[in-house]
């Protein structure tokens, strides 16, 4: 069976702020984070990307590189204020791949 | 399975803000919370399954002062923590028994002179005392800040380990927002260097081993250990 030469994990989170955010201000502020805590070349090995994101119910997917799973979740983790306001993002689900944090909530 | 604990959240003055706490930190999957409340007479009635161990703050300024606060509050909390903000208090915290944390706070620069050094580890590892990191320190910091902040506590993190004086996280929260899931605490150790094993150690055994111990230091007639069933 080939090997994937990237291994990718998918991070489910909730945005816990009342503010209604749309999908490109979401991925800057958590690019932003993991740039000011790891730098350019550690922001860049994540390889960040959002995969989805909900405005009203304000939960999302974003996709990062395997090796750089607690990297991520530490930038997720040290958001506390969006537009001045203070907010979380909370984690769920992570799972190789989609269709694994779908069945997931089955 | 592991049983993970915040030790340090700031009992908000709104109730219905501490019980929204109480139930995000469930959620989130924490079986104990450390609540800090300067008074012992803590609700019990709750009826939201969670362990609340209730903690004192103490802030002297002098060894003296620490004294005669530890003296006053014999044996009425769960946890006691101290605030080192001088050496001779640090010190004296550190060597004293019926001191559980040691926490470092305040401006960086006063930091660097008082925060946790050889002499202290060393005192506290023989009394059982651990070394406290609060998440909320970090996660509120400002980009200037927390780069000399992640490197002072990098050299303290080092020097405990030295000693093998137990290091543990908190959230240090007073709102349901600043809250961090166990994993996302553990995560934030990565900026520390700390592995996952270790930092999750920090969330979990390395609490729980101060609680229980404390339960067993204090009086039975007292709640059978300063813990109560919320």
């Amino acid at each position: 069976m080939p090997v994937r030469a990237v291994r990718r994990r998918y991070i489910e989170f909730r945005v816990d702020a009342d503010l209604k955010l749309t999908e490109e201000e979401i991925l800057d502020i958590i690019n932003n984070k993991a740039l000011e805590l790891y730098g350019v070349k550690g922001a860049s090995a994540a390889s960040l990307s959002m995969i989805s994101y909900d405005s009203d119910g304000r939960k999302g997917i974003i996709r990062c590189n395997h090796d750089s799973l607690r990297r991520t979740r530490a930038a997720l983790a040290m958001i506390s204020m969006i537009s001045g306001s203070s907010a979380a993002i909370r984690v769920g689900k992570v799972s190789g791949t989609i269709k694994g944090l779908k069945a997931q909530d089955c | 399975m592991r049983e993970f604990i915040d030790l340090r959240v700031r009992k908000p003055s709104e109730p219905t803000e501490f019980e929204r706490m109480i139930l995000t930190a469930k959620e989130m999957g924490y079986r104990h919370l450390g609540v800090v409340s300067n008074s012992d007479n803590m609700s019990s009635e709750n009826p939201l399954g969670m362990d609340v161990i209730n903690r004192v703050e103490l802030f002297p300024t002098s060894p003296g002062e620490l004294l005669s606060s530890l003296s006053r509050i014999k044996n009425r909390f769960g946890i006691v923590a101290v605030s080192c903000s001088t050496k001779a208090v640090a010190r004296q915290a550190a060597k004293d028994h019926r001191v559980d944390v040691l926490m470092f706070q305040g401006d960086l620069s006063e930091r660097k002179i008082i925060g946790l050094d050889e002499q202290e580890a060393t005192l506290a590892a023989g009394t059982g005392c651990s070394f406290e990191i609060s998440a909320i320190e970090l996660i509120s910091a400002s980009s200037a800040r927390i780069t000399k902040l992640l490197t002072l506590l990098k050299k303290e993190i080092a020097i405990a380990r030295r000693h093998d004086l137990p290091i543990i996280m908190s959230s240090g929260a007073a709102t349901a927002l600043e809250l961090r899931e166990p994993r996302a605490l553990s995560a934030i150790l990565d900026l520390l260097d700390i592995g996952e094993e270790s930092a999750f150690d920090m969330i979990s055994t390395n609490p729980l081993s101060i609680v229980d111990r404390s339960r067993r230091k204090l009086k039975p007639s007292l709640n059978g250990a300063g813990r109560r069933r919320l």
